[in-house]
């Protein structure tokens, strides 16, 4: 499925959602990321230390690549070329992270209502927090602090979260691997419904082989040129993520 | 009995003195270790230990070092502070401030980068960051560093002795006050001063102590 980086080349007529191609000088070696993604669902599968989570860092705006673009939608959120750098909190990217992240000081009210705070002149979203709230069965929980939750919880507030601020893109790293076994078929089925739901593209990174083929319409594992000896002795060596969900006929 | 002929002067200018020394510390120690806590660069090592040095000085080297800058010849010399009540002050701010310092870095390393991240990727600019995540989060050190500042102003006796000097209701803060009653064997007025100043550290060190239980726990 993963396809060479020119694949993406080949399909110019097909409209994608996210444009990526931009490298990142890791220390120990360059990673690059080429690929083209509508609104779907896209899984980043591969190695702990592949470099998949600074893929997301560099598309979240978190950490800046050494070089390339990165566009989404009508917007460029990074590029090398006109120097464009749209910082983090202009994005409009959501980040699930793996820990989730939560704020330990507020209730999980508070928290799913964090973002929705930061945007000025919306005053009329009171109403949709109370749905949000119950559409992800949070209504009994919004007085909770986050260390009075289960792991299955923390990720249902922390999804509340990230997309009570209407991302156009949903960033997931490593979602499920700080939960049971039991519960993580529970929230795969959910993330898989909130997709059909929001209709934007998701990234979701994992090691995983479940989660790829549960929920990736497209799955990209990293491809190494240079050989692995290279590696052990330190020299630099190059990582990519190239593929493209958008079919070429 | 003796209350009507009690001097009270020092204790109230000890509190005078030491809340003016927070107050300094706090402004100047707060953004200052908040800067310094998630940057690296050469000579940052040398800067935090210039501001440490106090704490493990000699107070008479540091009020010498003090006279050095705010005496009649010094830099600060014009600004005729020496044997006033602001030089006290300063002794004072000069020993609290490694405490406020210390407590504050430590605190604001101690708050997990991802929640910053979190709020950065929410939308949040970087000061709402700080007053709704950062600073929250490491409130209870921030409030152990102001505690322990204010208990150290209050008990700064060699620098400031040596830039303020003893003068009664206008330099004489309590730990002068407590030296020099025992030296002239007014055991009454200086018995009184120690109680003073015993029961409030105590109060001081009960109080952070409690707070790290409770945050350990």
């Amino acid at each position: 499925m993963a396809g060479p980086a020119g694949k993406a080349a080949n399909c110019e007529g097909v409209l994608a959602v996210l444009e990526v191609s931009f490298s990142k000088r890791l220390w120990h070696f360059t990673l690059e990321a080429n690929f083209r993604t509508d609104n779907r669902i896209l899984v980043l599968r591969g190695p702990s230390g592949s470099g998949k989570t600074t893929v997301l860092r560099c598309l979240a705006g978190l950490n800046r690549p050494s070089g390339g673009y990165i566009r989404l939608e009508d917007r460029t959120l990074y590029s090398s070329e006109s120097g464009a750098d749209v910082p983090a909190r202009n994005r409009e990217v959501g980040y699930l992270f793996q820990d989730y992240a939560l704020f330990p000081h507020m209730t999980v009210r508070q928290n799913v209502l964090y973002g929705v705070r930061c945007k000025k002149g919306r005053r009329g979203e009171q109403e949709d927090i109370e749905e949000m709230l119950h559409s992800f069965g949070l209504e009994q929980l919004s007085g909770r602090y986050p260390h009075q939750l289960s792991g299955g919880e923390k990720q249902r507030v922390a999804l509340a979260r990230a997309l009570a601020v209407r991302p156009r893109l949903l960033l997931l790293d490593e979602p499920f691997s700080a939960l049971d076994s039991d519960i993580k078929g529970v929230l795969r089925k959910e993330v898989k419904r909130l997709h059909v739901k929001w209709n934007i593209p998701f990234i979701l990174v994992t090691h995983d082989q479940e989660d790829a083929d549960f929920l990736g319409n497209v799955v990209i594992s990293p491809g190494d040129r240079g050989c692995e000896n290279e590696l052990q002795n330190g020299l630099p060596f190059t990582r990519s993520f190239n593929g493209s969900l958008l079919a070429c006929p | 009995m003796y209350d009507q002929y009690f001097d009270w002067r020092p204790v109230t200018l000890s509190v005078h003195v030491a809340l003016l020394s927070v107050l300094v510390v706090a402004c100047l120690g707060l953004p200052l270790a908040r800067a310094l806590a998630r940057s690296n660069f050469p000579g940052k090592g040398l800067i935090e230990s210039a501001i440490t040095m106090p704490m493990v000085l000699p107070p008479s080297v540091t009020g010498y070092g003090l006279l050095l800058i705010i005496g009649k010849n010094g830099p600060l010399g014009n600004l005729g502070i020496m044997f006033t009540w602001w030089a006290a002050v300063l002794a004072s701010t000069v020993v609290a401030f490694p405490l406020m310092y210390q407590s504050a870095s430590a605190a604001f390393k101690g708050v997990d980068e991802n929640f910053e991240k979190a709020a950065r990727t929410l939308g949040a600019g970087e000061i709402r960051i700080f007053f709704t995540v950062t600073f929250p989060l490491a409130a209870q050190g921030i409030a152990a560093g102001l505690v322990m500042s204010f208990a150290r102003a209050l008990g700064e006796f060699g620098a400031t002795l040596m830039v303020a000097g003893n003068i009664p209701g206008q330099t004489q803060t309590i730990p002068l006050a407590i030296y020099f009653a025992v030296e002239s064997g007014d055991h009454e007025v200086a018995g009184v001063l120690v109680a003073v100043i015993t029961l409030f550290s105590f109060v001081v060190i009960y109080s952070v102590n409690g707070w790290s239980r409770r945050k350990s726990s």
